[in-house]
């Protein structure tokens, strides 16, 4: 198709309205995800064609006004006027109709074409309200299309009305709103018109500054006092400053416009809100927190239920995959470096990133269906109290509780909290949380060193696990939060949808397209560094780059109870936890067959006798220093794939690596503790 | 009449006054609740944030924040 022009549109509208949905329906897979430019909120980017246009779409973050609250209300705001959007799709949920609008009213004095997008109307009829949209569309002076995002219904009409829109710019008619505010504030707003530039301030309009410093806007109060003369200042220090309360009666404005908007063109029955059956139980203060775990565990056990048959192939692949082919090389003559390099790296680094992004599918298909049909909010609601505690939201205990199964789980779910700093706040958390990879090994080294005493070696893991998500909670607040930041749970419980499966598959499609390439590389990266540092061609690790650097580090290690092995071996599980027992079986000369560490990923491929491994352990590491190691590794960065998926749920390489150093630190921290506790104590 | 986290399930009250920063007052009037707005109180159990529903939107208020949203007899 010829393409005569391109346009930019934002899609602006609050949390909960369908905007992803619409977004993700008008975009398919021609989307880019990735930051905006230094913040942490995630940009999604996607490009459609209609008659003959190509519209690059933004998705603007949800967002409840206008405001500069939060980071995801500064990017939205910064969007709008940025000069970047030809036009804004505003998404109004027509079930909530008076309380979506408020965003429509906050945008008032902004001069972009904009066109309305009446969502969920089907669900609006349903709850027996009648809509007359081409009164709103009268008073409102843009277009107002009714639609169903879900099923499709009234894109074409939307994306029509978007071209015309853009053709004839037009405006919201906002005379109603700015008689409220004249009524509201007397003179003081007309005398703020005249002391502003009739331009505005840089790319902000008179009205919406005048709005705004009505409204006692921090931000916009430092954009006039830096854009004004000192005079033109003080005269509006003076206005603002006799309205206190600005913020109150501007909403109060927005309200009554919005009221004045809706008379005569919405009917709704007279009807109290009851909830009823499923919703009574959810949000119920004595069955609401045993269902939400009952469905946490039926959410993990369906992730399993996806994803399970795919890993399980794959975990039999590598074994099948790498041994074969280690004959076929070795009898071909390929030299013996290049074989361990490919069949001990390169093959289950592979298959690992396949294994994530196959689990991650399954978490994002379950994760995606429980947020879309509403339930996600009910468990936030139920677990605030617990989860405020240490500081998160609500919805962070799914991603903890499916932290225990798997740490990529945990990550991967923190997606369905709003905020991204909360999101990010649960990811830094979440890495706390004990895998189930790591048991195996905390069971066999802590009864192999203090026998029936493994379940008090346990317990004060666990009490030490608390105490360090508390403090890791409190350690990312304080780098994430200012104090004014921090404030308690104000949360709207959608209505609950009927399950989309057309939105949720686009979900999943959404979060595991690029998963597989950048969890390759990532997984790849630490694989072959991890290989070239362990290899040796006898297989004995005295002769490996490991060796030298472990006894040129061993005095560090000794500060924290570990000899150069097991400091070795701390550092190799964060590669992955399952591979820890055959790492230290080949550093304490208990295992062979494999000439690198990274071959500990293909089960099967590493020859060792646990009573061998046992009795090399007792003969050289003390009670304190399997306490210190045991310690360590708890509480060591997860795996690799954890980084991975770190980095693909923020779009950054720093968060990663500030986890990494965080979690190895403070391992080591806590491994010197348990070693000198130990030392006291055997 | 007190604050919102003092109401009784299954009333309904009339905010008259918000108590707390600009930050506090913007994010509460973007969610619906502005003073004069009728809310029904859902939910009110200890522990758990206090249930409304107020301008279609059924919303969770935390305990603290409750408290500082003071109300009338609607």
């Amino acid at each position: 198709m010829e393409i005569a022009n391109s346009f930019t549109i934002g899609l602006l509208g609050q949390p909960n309205t369908g905007k992803s949905t619409l977004f993700n329906r008008l975009t398919n897979s021609r989307q880019h995800v990735g930051n905006w430019p230094g913040k942490t909120v995630e940009q999604k980017t996607g490009e459609y064609r209609h008659n003959h246009y190509l519209y690059h779409i933004v998705d603007l973050p949800g967002t409840y006004s206008l405001s500069a609250n939060s980071e995801e209300e500064i990017v939205t705001r910064g969007f709008v006027f940025s000069g970047k959007g030809d036009a804004i799709i505003a998404l109004i949920d027509a079930s909530q109709l008076e309380r979506s609008l408020y965003l429509l009213a906050d945008f008032a004095g902004v001069d972009i074409p904009v066109v309305v997008a009446l969502n969920m109307i089907d669900i609006a009829e349903q709850n027996g309200k009648k809509i007359e949209y081409k009164k709103i569309e009268d008073k409102l002076g843009i277009p107002v299309i009714p639609m169903v995002a879900t099923k499709g219904n009234g894109f074409a009409e939307l994306l029509d009305q978007v071209e015309q829109t853009i053709g004839q710019a037009k405006m919201m008619k906002i005379d109603g709103l700015l008689q409220k505010y004249r009524q509201a504030f007397g003179e003081k707003f007309d005398n703020l018109l005249n002391v502003l530039p009739d331009g505005g301030i840089g790319q902000y309009s008179a009205i919406w500054v005048a709005l705004k410093l009505l409204e006692n806007d921090k931000q916009i109060a430092d954009v006039a006092k830096d854009g004004l003369a000192q005079d033109a200042w003080q005269d509006i220090r003076a206005i603002v400053g006799e309205t206190p309360e600005g913020a109150l009666s501007a909403a109060n404005c927005k309200y009554g416009w919005i009221d004045s908007i809706l008379q005569g063109a919405v009917e709704k029955p007279d009807r109290k809100r009851r909830r009823k059956g499923f919703d009574r139980a959810a949000t119920h203060p004595v069955w609401g927190i045993p269902l939400a775990l009952l469905s946490m565990l039926l959410a993990f056990a369906a992730s399993m239920g996806v994803a399970l048959p795919w890993m399980l192939a794959v975990f039999k692949l590598i074994p099948l995959t790498s041994l074969s082919l280690r004959e076929i090389f070795l009898n071909a003559g390929m030299p013996a470096i290049f074989t361990s390099l490919a069949v001990e790296a390169v093959i289950p680094a592979a298959y690992w990133a396949l294994f994530m992004g196959i689990f991650v599918s399954g978490v994002s298909l379950v994760f995606g269906f429980m947020e879309d049909v509403g339930y996600m909010a009910r468990v936030a609601y139920v677990f605030d109290g617990v989860m405020g505690k240490i500081g998160l939201h609500g919805k962070a205990v799914m991603p903890f509780v499916l932290s225990f199964g798997c740490n990529i789980a945990g990550i991967t779910g923190a997606r369905v909290i709003d905020s991204w700093k909360q999101r990010l706040l649960t990811i830094g958390t979440s890495w706390v949380i004990p895998c189930t990879a790591i048991w195996g090994v905390v069971g066999l080294v802590g009864s192999l060193f203090f026998g029936p005493g493994v379940v008090w070696v346990m317990t004060s893991l666990f009490i030490a696990m608390i105490i360090h998500i508390m403090f890791t909670s409190w350690f990312f607040r304080k780098l994430l939060y200012t104090k004014e930041e921090s404030a308690g749970l104000i949360m709207e419980l959608p209505p609950y949808h009927r399950p989309n499966w057309k939105t949720i598959f686009s979900y999943v499609k959404g979060r595991v397209t690029g998963v597989f390439s950048k969890a390759f590389k990532v997984i790849m990266g630490v694989s072959i560094a991890m290989w070239a540092f362990s290899y040796s061609a006898d297989g004995n690790i005295e002769h490996s780059l490991i060796y030298p650097v472990g006894k040129f580090i061993e005095p560090a290690g000794r500060l924290f109870g570990l000899d150069w092995r097991l400091f070795i071996a701390f550092i190799v599980s964060a590669m992955g936890k399952e591979a820890a027992l055959g790492v230290i079986a080949m550093l304490y000369g208990a295992g062979g067959g494999l000439s690198s560490f990274t071959g500990t990923m293909v089960s099967g491929a590493l020859q060792y006798n646990q009573a061998n491994l046992a009795a090399a352990l007792s003969s050289s590491v003390s009670k304190p220093e399997a306490l210190a190691f045991i310690y360590a590794f708890f509480f060591n960065v997860p795996c690799m794939a954890s980084i991975a998926s770190a980095g693909i749920e923020t779009h950054s390489v720093k968060w990663p690596l500030i986890l990494v150093v965080y979690y190895v630190v403070t391992a080591l921290l806590i491994g010197g503790v348990a070693y000198r506790v130990g030392t006291g104590l055997f | 009449m007190g604050s919102l986290d003092c109401q009784n399930e299954n009333s309904y009250c009339r905010i008259s006054h918000f108590r707390g920063s600009a930050r506090f007052i913007g994010r509460i009037t973007a969610m619906g609740l502005t003073i004069g707005t009728v809310v029904e109180i859902v939910q009110n159990r200890k522990y758990y944030p206090l249930l409304l529903f107020a301008r279609d939107t059924m919303l969770a208020v935390s305990r603290k924040e409750a408290r500082n949203i003071l109300v009338e007899e609607a």
